[in-house]
């Protein structure tokens, strides 16, 4: 028999999962090798779209194993999914969710005292972020500061996408949400909570775009134990295979995943040309993507497009990151989908190379045409710079440095104040304090960042809100009009970012470092956007204010 | 071909049912800390690994951080160093054997070191559940970043045996 077939059948004995869910099986799948699966998806119609987003406990097939997670599910679902399900909206619409959480604490390391667990009963806390649209941060909106329990009521976020009426739309790209509750984000990542968020516009038009057959492909890292849930306790980095040990330790693995499965397959026929929207949602691992034997034609960053596809051999996806391309069939064959070994300044040397996936290229061979022009992107408008300022990353992994002035995740790991927090990430050398306003800015204005890196690790630097484009790396100046809402610093040097702070965007939000386990552990400060025509710009870290 | 499909099913339904009861015994009410669930038997044996957050010497919570070991799991301790050398301290370890040891390069991360030192451990061959066992590790050189956390230069572990199953 063909693999194909021997796969198509497998797929076929799958299809008996409905017995399986009564017993609490969300997604019977992923045998390695198994066809690369669609994501639910959940569209909006008339400019509108309402619904619940669930936090559910489930069980997950992941290659030979079955984990136990919480997991993502819209109102009409039945069960969860490993990763989330997909938001189809268009620029101008307004999208409301209740975020419902149901989740139990798993991962307990053996022995565990009730106060042990209880005191770590925050990592049950979640909330949602919608990473990269330009939506109000205001409560009720795309706030990260709320918190909501196991049990709580429904806690209701409602979002008005930019529409062209504002002049400067939401881009048409690929966006994501996730949990945001600062000490539990990374845990809730390597649970695989993550969804992706597409937004539909002009892009989408272009003919040859239109013809192409679409994937979404959610990349997550999953911690486990051999249980198969992820460690609910305090981490501390380590070299070796898994990243990341537990205190108290238990042994953990780490399962890198497309939409879930391990290694799936993806077809596509010779000549055939696709359009994959990737989204880098694990918490820490970087991924310089490749498909062997095989150019990526990108057409977007970070949800937003470019004037035309550029031809590259490898894409780096820091945590966050979103990267999306065309590709064409080539010969007929199998080819690896890689996460090539790269060196992320993670102790113990470079994170090894990784097959996520196999491209299977079959079928009948035809040839599809790839686009020369795109659409024309959103410019960086033409006003002076209204300020520089300069931000420090630093980490402090040694074990030995006592605690900084916020109470984080830090606590989290069952410290107290005659103790040591496993590690300490800081921003201008202070860790994250949800009181202080770390930045004052003015909505309408431009300001460049010199983000300044004095690790060898490649913090990825992210901002909620506005997207920012760089100007300079290490001080030479940079000619490249790419949006990011996430980029990477290099080792010990520093990158300077311009930003607009588009004006009818007011409120309090974060910029922070989006390798999770550093943000929750410190490296995350506040930003308050205040109105156009206001003069905060010497107000002092403890006002919360926008005048004098 | 067919049956290969017929048995991977099975694999999974078994799985499912062992977790399924996994649930039940999670959700009891009124529980004095947690329950032991069962790992798979097939499982890859990934080792226990303690970097110097997990030392207990000199400090005061030491006795809330006895950590439980798995029967037949194995153990790992990776610790900064270079140029300050860790050496395993045999007489003042209880139920373990050292399994090799090796240095990666990991500079920049801590200052005053360059590398990792990584020791690999096996339980001793008679270790049973309830056994008490401890890892001890030295070094006579300590950079000062290490001294909060490892203030005598030395690195202990204390553990006890466990067997589910
Ligand atoms: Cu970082």
């Amino acid at each position: 028999m063909r693999r194909r077939d021997f796969l198509r059948q497998a797929g076929a004995a799958v299809g008996l999962a409905p017995a399986l869910q009564a017993l609490g099986v969300s997604q019977a799948l992923a045998q390695a090798g198994q066809l690369l699966r669609d994501l639910p998806e959940l569209r909006s119609e008339n400019g509108y779209l309402k619904t619940e987003l669930i936090i559910e406990m489930g069980r997950f097939q992941v290659g030979g194993r079955m984990l136990h997670l919480p997991a993502y599910r819209f109102q009409h679902m039945d069960a969860g999914s490993l990763p989330g399900p997909t938001l189809r909206i268009k620029p101008g619409d307004k999208f409301e969710w209740d975020l419902i959480n149901r989740m139990v604490p798993t991962g307990i390391p053996d022995g565990a005292t009730q106060k042990q667990i209880d005191d770590l009963s925050q990592l049950e806390y979640t909330n949602v972020h919608t990473h990269g649209l330009q939506v109000s941060p205001e409560p009720g909106g795309d706030n990260v500061y709320q918190e909501l329990k196991p049990g709580d009521p429904p806690q209701p976020y409602s979002y008005q996408v930019p529409g062209p009426e504002t002049g400067r739309p939401q881009p048409a790209g690929l966006y994501w949400y996730h949990p945001h509750k600062h000490g539990s984000t990374s845990r809730q990542a390597w649970q695989g909570l993550s969804g992706a968020i597409v937004v539909e516009g002009d892009i989408d038009a272009v003919p040859e775009i239109a013809a192409a057959r679409e994937r979404v492909i959610v990349l997550n890292a999953l911690l486990v134990n051999p249980a198969g849930e992820v460690p609910r306790a305090g981490i501390a980095p380590n070299a070796g295979f898994s990243p990341f040990t537990s205190i108290p330790a238990m042994p953990t693995d780490i399962l890198l995943t497309m939409n879930g499965q391990l290694q799936p397959v993806v077809e596509l026929q010779p000549g055939e040309v696709q359009r994959w929207r990737i989204l880098a949602a694990a918490p820490h691992r970087f991924y310089w993507l490749e498909v062997e034997g095989h150019t990526l034609f990108q057409i977007g960053q970070d949800g937003v497009p470019f004037a035309e596809p550029r031809p590259v051999d490898r894409i780096l996806m820091a945590p966050g990151n979103r990267a999306e391309f065309l590709i064409k069939g080539g010969r007929a064959g199998t080819y690896a989908i890689r996460a090539v070994e790269y060196e992320q300044g993670h102790p113990g040397g470079a994170r090894p190379g990784w097959i996520i996936g196999t491209l299977e290229v079959a079928g009948e061979a035809r040839d599809d045409a790839l686009p020369t022009r795109l659409v024309t992107p959103p410019r960086m408008p033409d006003q002076p710079v209204a300020r520089a300022r300069t931000i420090t990353f630093k980490g402090e992994i040694s074990g030995g440095v006592p605690k900084g002035e916020f109470i984080g995740a830090t606590e989290h790991a069952g410290h107290d104040d005659t103790t040591l927090p496993a590690v300490q990430f800081y921003l201008d050398g202070k860790v994250f304090n949800a009181d202080r306003i770390d930045q004052h800015v003015v909505a309408g204005t431009v300001e460049d960042w010199t983000l300044v890196n004095e690790d060898v690790f490649q913090h990825p630097f992210h901002i909620h809100v506005n997207p920012f484009q760089v100007v300079a790396i290490n001080g030479q100046p940079v000619d490249d009009d790419t949006w990011w809402d996430v980029i990477p610093l290099p080792s010990k040097g520093q990158i300077t970012v311009r930003m607009f702070f588009r004006p009818d965007v007011t409120g309090k939000t974060v910029y922070h470092c989006h390798i999770l386990p550093h943000e929750d552990n410190g490296m995350m400060a506040n930003l308050r956007i205040c109105p156009p025509g206001s003069d905060p710009y010497n107000l002092s870290e403890e006002v919360d204010q926008c005048e004098i | 071909m067919r049956d290969m499909s017929l048995s991977a099913f099975r694999v999974v339904f078994n799985a499912v049912s062992l977790a399924g009861l996994a649930v039940l015994a999670l959700g009891s009410p009124g529980s004095a800390g947690s329950e032991t669930l069962p790992w798979p038997d097939d499982a890859v044996k990934r080792p226990y690994i303690f970097t110097q957050q997990h030392n207990v010497d000199g400090r005061p919570d030491a006795e809330s951080r006895i950590q439980k070991i798995r029967l037949d799991w194995p153990l790992q301790v990776q610790l900064p160093g270079n140029p300050a050398v860790w050496t395993f301290v045999e007489d003042q370890s209880v139920l373990v054997e050292p399994r090799g040891r090796t240095m990666v390069y990991s500079p920049n991360r801590i200052d005053g070191t360059e590398s990792i030192f990584v020791f690999d451990f096996a339980l001793a061959a008679d270790a049973k559940d309830g056994d008490a066992g401890v890892i001890t590790l030295a070094t006579e050189e300590l950079p000062a970043s290490l001294a909060p956390v490892m203030p005598n230069g030395v690195f202990v572990v204390k553990f006890h045996v466990i067997d589910p199953d």
